[in-house]
Order: structure tokens, then sequence, then C-alpha cells
């Protein structure tokens, strides 16, 4: 598939517009899902994926390495929606990227919905790019200018606060087994 | 060799200390999440908006530009000039050959055109060319490739020893034969706690990722600027090759399997498993080594003359031990290597092969070949889709409508051993004078240097790369059977620099298709009771419970009893449970929507889900076919042993499909060996040669 990924590209790149749209629809639900990690709001999702496809028909010719296509048009999603949170907030309400020193305490949660509530934006969207948008830990790190190990610890603390609260509700039996 | 307590400290050197095990990927998990963060599908609203965005773009895509092109546009506009000026001068040679062999400065090029000898008579005529025929081409010959001393390089800590078992270079391009040899036990301890993978890396990469620090400086601005990747992009790595003293504009790496290394990134240096071995230490010893090999193909910035020497420097760390059968475990070791070498260039190993040769209306033209590099342009006949195979739609790299037959080039040596393959680059067929439909194909490929006797190009009618997923899901593996049809054939002889029709394919039991048998449907074996079992495949819903999609396409006719059909499970011939059709024009019929696509219409029972699918119809040009879908999900009770599925129609009792899964694996292999053809078929239109 990677293979007429890449095809699509290039044909785009040459102006072929159906190849374009093809390649569009085939990342409908990654553009949505990195959105959304990042916006919530289903409004919010709808109108930066709306400029994400403007932008990506003006900008295609831009990319240097069709198989790294992408990654490049997450980059363009989100970007968008920093845009728009810009927009509408004036600032850019992300907690920063702790490269060194990650140490913080990662209370028992008693909830998965608490859980997630207080994940960061950040975790939230590394997880989603790496374990729902199969982008490789390196194109993560590429994508997001961290290094490679930062992207690693957060998907190990990301995963390890879903499965603490996961098995919490198991417990209750509320929840059903997601380990093989 | 160095002991374990060493080791230690150079995997300290290492920087995982994370183990891939914490962060892997399983479907579960990810179900699990998208759940979660509510993201397992887009609401049909989103959909909605997306496709708005799409009729609002203009029509016209911004296409890119090159200057370069331009250049090379005005180049050929006064080429083309100069051109026009030499055929009127010809011309005028033509008729006065004292006028133009008396012209200033051009006048001894008429001289010799004209053969005119200093005495002013006119030269012999020259011999005339041996007849070769249309299908055969020839070319000018080369001479044999000069002997490169093979060059070890070790790594300080005694950890590896690389060796560059053979070099070449045309001027253009250098290629290396490097071989790499790390003792197994010292890889195992350099890889403890560092990868969950119980086997020896099969891939090792030396990184030219971009500058850890740096990357950090970047990402200390939140959010990471607009042009992260840009920046990162123009970064140094930390492999460094040099050819006479500069960077080259660019690396490949070609292993053993005859193509292109694309795992991670191809602009690396990378080492393929070929073996692990018995090595002499030299101390009269031996030890187990992971064997790894390559061809690296290195551009050379500036072009020196034939038989001056290039200089190469490597300074190669910051090695990457890969799985790429699980693209997500790897892990650095610290193997340094550094060492120059000098390599002889030799642009007499060259040959060209000018006359067109021809095969079943593919034809092969302006072939060149070194040592090295093989490239030749192919005119190859529109001879049908995929589409009309009815292959499954999932297994295909590119939706079969649009995957032409017969464009898929092996390149092999004459033993059989590929060196490079090619796939359709994806242009579309333009016609030819007599209104025939004719891709314009070009074959380039690397390898690994060598003297060859000969190079056998053969274009089959199916991708194997689509072949390979087909065989091994259908359980047949290549080889087992003559599967994907030969459209042509040509051998290459470089001692005589020919080229001709051959027929080596018969030796592994295959056969060639005519283009005008191709160009003929139906292309797979005939409906049973009007129905097709067009695929079966076995996965898992979000909560890890087994699944069985079956694609199935039936003619119109069949359509009327569908609200009696129901698929029977079986497990060790007792039946389990049933799933019910319905009609697929009754839209109250339905009860549920597709929990993956909520547009799709479904018929939901406690066994799974039943619907037909509007989309994908085009795909199958040769019949009108309803593409109908059964999705069963495993019931608690089901052992997984035994399992079949047998479709009936429950008002007469008539079986239609006795075995689902039979029928598919008898399409499959059908359709993939063309034995579906009957015996009068074959005989008036399959090629036997």
């Amino acid at each position: 598939m990677r293979v007429w990924m890449e095809r699509l590209v290039k044909k785009a790149q040459n102006g072929d517009k159906d190849a374009f749209l093809q390649l569009m629809q085939e990342h409908e639900l990654a553009m949505y899902r990195t959105a959304k990690a990042i916006l919530h709001r289903e409004d919010d999702v709808e109108d930066a994926a709306q400029e994400a496809v403007c932008r990506a028909f003006y900008k295609i010719g831009e990319v240097r390495k069709p198989r790294a296509f992408k990654a490049w048009l997450m980059r363009v999603v989100i970007n968008c929606c920093y845009d728009l949170l810009r927009d509408q907030r004036g600032i850019v309400p992300l907690e920063l990227l702790p490269e060194k020193g990650y140490t913080e305490e990662w209370d028992t949660a008693l909830d998965v919905r608490e859980s997630l509530s207080k994940l960061g934006e950040n975790d939230r969207l590394i997880l989603t790019l790496y374990y729902l948008n199969d982008l490789s830990v390196r194109d993560v790190a590429r994508l997001l200018g961290i290094s490679e190990g930062a992207v690693k610890q957060r998907l190990v603390h990301g995963r390890k606060r879903f499965k603490e609260a996961y098995e919490t509700r198991e417990q209750e039996g509320r929840a059903v087994s997601y380990e093989k | 060799m160095k002991n374990k307590k060493d080791l230690s400290g150079a995997v300290r050197a290492g920087q995982a200390r994370l183990s891939p095990r914490d962060y892997r990927r399983d479907k579960g998990f990810a179900g699990f999440l998208a759940k979660e963060l509510d993201m397992e599908a887009a609401p049909a609203a989103y959909h909605k908006a997306l496709r708005r965005a799409y009729a609002e773009l203009p029509r016209d895509m911004p296409v890119r530009h090159y200057p370069l092109r331009a250049a090379l546009k005005s180049l050929a506009t006064v080429a083309v000039l100069m051109l026009v000026l030499g055929a009127s001068l010809l011309g005028v040679n033509q008729a006065y050959p004292q006028l133009t062999e008396n012209l200033p400065g051009l006048g001894m090029v008429f001289k010799a055109i004209n053969g005119t000898t200093d005495d002013g008579l006119p030269a012999p005529p020259p011999l005339a060319k041996t007849a070769t025929g249309t299908s055969r081409g020839k070319g000018r010959q080369a001479r044999a490739m000069p002997v490169f001393d093979p060059v070890e390089i070790r790594d300080p800590q005694g950890l590896g020893t690389l060796t560059v078992d053979n070099a070449w270079s045309d001027g253009r391009q250098v290629f290396l034969d490097v071989s790499l040899w790390v003792p197994a036990d010292t890889l195992a301890t350099l890889l403890e706690g560092k990868v969950e993978e119980t086997e020896l890396p099969t891939a090792l990469e030396f990184s030219q990722d971009p500058d850890t620090s740096r990357a950090i400086a970047i990402a200390d601005a939140s959010p990471p600027p607009p042009d992260a990747n840009d920046s990162l992009d123009s970064l140094p790595g930390s492999a460094r090759v040099q050819v006479n003293g500069r960077s080259p504009v660019s690396i490949q790496s070609i292993t053993l399997q005859g193509s292109p290394y694309i795992h991670g990134y191809p602009d690396c240096l990378a080492l393929v498993q070929q073996d692990i071995q018995e090595r002499d230490t030299g101390d009269g010893k031996t030890e187990t080594c992971a064997h790894y090999t390559a061809t690296w193909v290195l551009d050379v910035p500036i072009q020196p003359s034939d038989g001056q020497d290039i200089s190469i420097s490597l300074d190669l760390s910051s090695v990457w031990a890969s799985y790429p059968s699980s693209r997500y475990s790897e892990a650095e070791l610290p193997l340094i290597f550094t060492g120059d070498l000098a390599v002889k260039i030799d642009t007499g190993s060259a040959i060209t092969i000018e006359t067109p040769a021809e095969d079943n209306h593919y034809t092969l033209e302006n072939v060149s070949c070194t040592p090295g590099q093989f490239s030749a342009s192919i005119q190859a006949p529109h001879s049908g889709y995929y589409g009309y195979s009815l292959l499954p739609l999932e297994y295909a790299s590119v939706p079969p409508r649009y995957k032409p037959y017969g464009m898929y080039a092996v390149l092999a040596d004459k033993d059989g051993t590929v060196l490079a393959q090619t796939l359709w680059d994806g242009t579309d067929p333009q016609p030819d004078s007599s209104g025939q439909l004719i891709y314009p194909l070009h074959f380039s490929a690397l390898m690994k240097p060598l003297d060859r006797e000969k190079l056998v190009l053969t274009f089959y009618q199916f991708d194997p790369e689509d072949l390979e997923s087909w065989a091994s899901y259908g359980g047949t593996a290549p080889g087992e059977a003559a599967l994907n049809p030969v459209m042509a054939q040509f051998t290459i002889d470089l001692a005589e620099a020919t080229a001709a029709p051959s027929y080596t394919y018969q030796e592994a039991g295959l056969t060639k298709l005519s283009v005008e048998d191709c160009q003929k449907g139906p292309h797979h074996p005939d409906f049973e009771n009007g129905l097709y079992v067009q695929s079966i495949d076995e996965g898992s819903d979000v909560n890890g419970r087994r699944t069985w999609l079956i694609s199935l396409l039936a003619q119109e006719a069949q359509l009327p009893s569908i609200e009696n059909w129901e698929l029977l499970c079986t497990s060790q011939g007792q039946p389990v449970q049933t799933l019910p059709a319905c009609p697929v024009a009754d839209e109250s019929a339905y009860n549920a929507f597709l929990p993956d696509d909520p547009e799709i219409l479904v018929l939901e029972t406690e066994a799974g889900y039943f619907w037909r699918l509007e989309q994908g119809q085009q795909a199958y040009e040769d019949g009108d076919y309803v593409h109908l879908f059964f999705l069963v999900r495993q019931p608690d009770a089901m052992a997984l042993e035994g399992l079949s599925f047998e479709l009936v129609d429950t008002s007469n009792g008539q079986t239609l499909i006795e075995d689902v899964q039979a029928a598919f694996l008898r399409n499959l292999t059908s359709t993939l060996t063309g034995a579906f053809r009957t015996a009068d078929d074959a005989n008036s239109n399959v090629t036997t040669d």
C-alpha cells in the first residue's frame, strides 16, 4: 500500500487532482484522530481538517520524500489545530514538552475517563500518532521536533497510565482485556 | 574478543534505556485507546465537511515548477535548431559535396562523412552488418571489470569487522560490496534488554539521523515551529561517508534480495543478515558470527575521468540493530568503523544495445549495462487490468481496476538469482500510431557489481509483491505451483552485446500468455451456482474476538432467493451458528450500520453482520456483480479447529457453496496459475513457445 501511496503523492505533485483527493480520502481518519487529540470539539476538528485539506492542496509540491507524506500531512493538521487555538484564545494552551527529568508523579488512576482528563495534550497526541495513526517513533519525533527518547518515554508513561486505569476498571468488572 | 564485563560498558555508551516492550504496538491496546479517546471512527458530519472542502478546491492543482526543466527546454530548443541546420548542410552535402567539403571549419567533417581521402578518391564502402532480425538487438561489447583488493576495517573495541569485498565505479557512482561480521554472542550481549526479539537483528543501519541535541533545541519551542521538519532534514547525520572529500548527494543500499533497502529510510547505509556461520579468528580458532552484507551505491560529487582513482572515506558509528518485520523494535549499538580506500574508475565495462528486440508485442530498446547498473526502455502493450481477475481487493497494493497486467519486470542473472525488479510506475497507456495502447516503461536497476555473462529480463502478468501476498494467503507458496504467467522474456548476452527473446521460464513450469489472449476476458474460474468466493479473511475485533470476513460476488439472477440464504458455521462437523442474509435492495431489511463505516447498512445478528457494498463494483469490468459480505464473529463456545462455512438456501435445502474456504483457495490458485482456462482456450490462446 505504501508504494501506491507514494505514486499517488507523485501524481498529485504533478497536478493530478484525483490522486490528491484519493490521498485525502485515505487519510481522513488519521487527520480526524490527530485533530481530535488536540481540539476535542467536533466543530473545531472539522474546521481544522478542512483547512488542512486546503493547505495540503497548495503545498503538496513541497513534500520532498513521498514516503513521508503521512507524517507531513499530520504536521499540516497539527499546525492548523494550533492556528485555530491561537485564533480562538490568543494563546496556545498546551503544556510544555519537558525533555529531561520527566518525573511527574503518576498517581493511581481510578477511572479511564479521569485518567484521560489528566493526560496532557501532547501525550494524547503522541499516543494517537503512534498507536492509532501508525507512525514510527522516528516520525513522531521529527513531526513534533523532539527526541526519539522523549517520544518513547511518553509512550511508556501514557501506556502505563492507561493500563493502570484500565486494570482498575477491569477489577471492577467493567472492562474487556486488551493485553493478549 | 571482549568479555562480557567490557561489553556492558559499551552497552552503557549506547542510548536505549527504555524497553520497546513497554510501548509495543498491539491491536488490543490500539482498539482500547481508540475507544477511550472516542476515535474509533469519524462522525458522518466530519466526512461531509471534508466533502464540502474537496468540492471547494480549485479545478486545477498547482504544479511544481522545475527551473532545471525550463533550462533544459531552452537547451533542447537550441539543440533542435542545430539539428535543423546540420540536416540542411547534410542535404547540401548530398547535392554539392565539393561545396560543403570546402566550408571553413566544417570541411574536414564533411570530408570524413563523404569518405574522401587526402588523394581525393572516395573510400571503400563499409562492410554490410549481419542481419539479426527484428527480434534481436545487438550493440557494442564490453571489457572485463578491473580487480579490486578487499579492504578490512576493524571496530576499535574488537566488536566486529567490516570488509569492502569489492568496489567498482563508472565515475558517476561508486559501488561498494560490503560485509560485516559480528560475533553472535557479542551481538546478543549488546542487545540484551534493548529489544524484545530473541533472534539476532535481521538488518543493521548506520544511522544518519539528525543530531539529537539539535532536535532537542528545536523542541524547546512548544508548539514546534512550522518549519521544524525542514530544520531537522538539513541537520548532519552521525554516519559520515565522503567521496573525493565531499559528501555524496545520494546513498543507496542494495540488498542481496535484489532490491533497494527501503525499511526505515532509504538514504541509510544498511546491511542485511545473510547467515550465521563459523568464522576463522586468525589464531587457529573459529567463532560463530552473524554475517551481514549489502552493496552501497554512492554518487560521485565530482566526475573524474577513466583510470583515475576515487577516494572513499568511511566514518561509521551509531549502528541501529533493526528488525524490518517488526519495524518498531530497534536498538543502537556501539560499533565504529573508520577507514579509507581508493577505487579506480572504469568506463570500459559498459555495453549498449541499440537495435530493438521484440517478444509478444513487448519491445526492448536502448539497453545499457555496466557491472553495477542496467537500464532499458520498454514499449509494453496494454493487456487489461487486475479487475478482470476478480482478485481480492485488499491484497493488491493498488485497487485492481487501475492496476494493469504485464508491467512487472524482474531482472535475473543466468542462474535465476533475482537482481532487481520494477513495478508499474503509475503511468497511463498511450495510443500508438495504430491505435493500440502502449505503456512506455523505463527499467533502471542498480546491482552488486560483477562481470556477468547474461541477464534475463522477464515480464510477468501479476505484480510479484501482490502474488506473494495472495500465494501465502491462499496457502500456496511460490514455487509449489507455477504461479504468475509470463508475458515476455529477453536474455541479454553481455559478452556478445545482444538481446533476444528467450524461454527460460518454461524450466520453472510457467507458461506465456499472448497479449491478444490477455486482452480478452474473463480471467477467473466460472461462477458456481452464480456465486464466486473472492476472499475469506481472518481477523479480530477490538475486543480480541476472532472474526472472518467473507467477500462474495453474486450474479443478479441469484438475488431473488437471497432472503433465504444462511451462512452455516460448523466446528468439527457440528453446526455452531448461522448468519442470515437479507434482500439487498430493501433498506428496511437492515437493522444497523457497520461500526467501521456508519454509512453502510447491515443486517446484524448475534453471529455477525451481512451487507452489500455499493462501492467497488466498478473494479470488475467483465461482468455485473453484486458484492456481498458476511462478517462472522467467533462465538464463545466455538472451537477454532476444524471450522468451516457453508452457504445454503433454506427454502429448498440447496447447498450453494459447500466449503467457502476451499472455494476461495480453488478460485485464487486457478486465477494465479491461469488454470481456469479450458483446454480449447489454452490451445487457441496460450503461447507455449
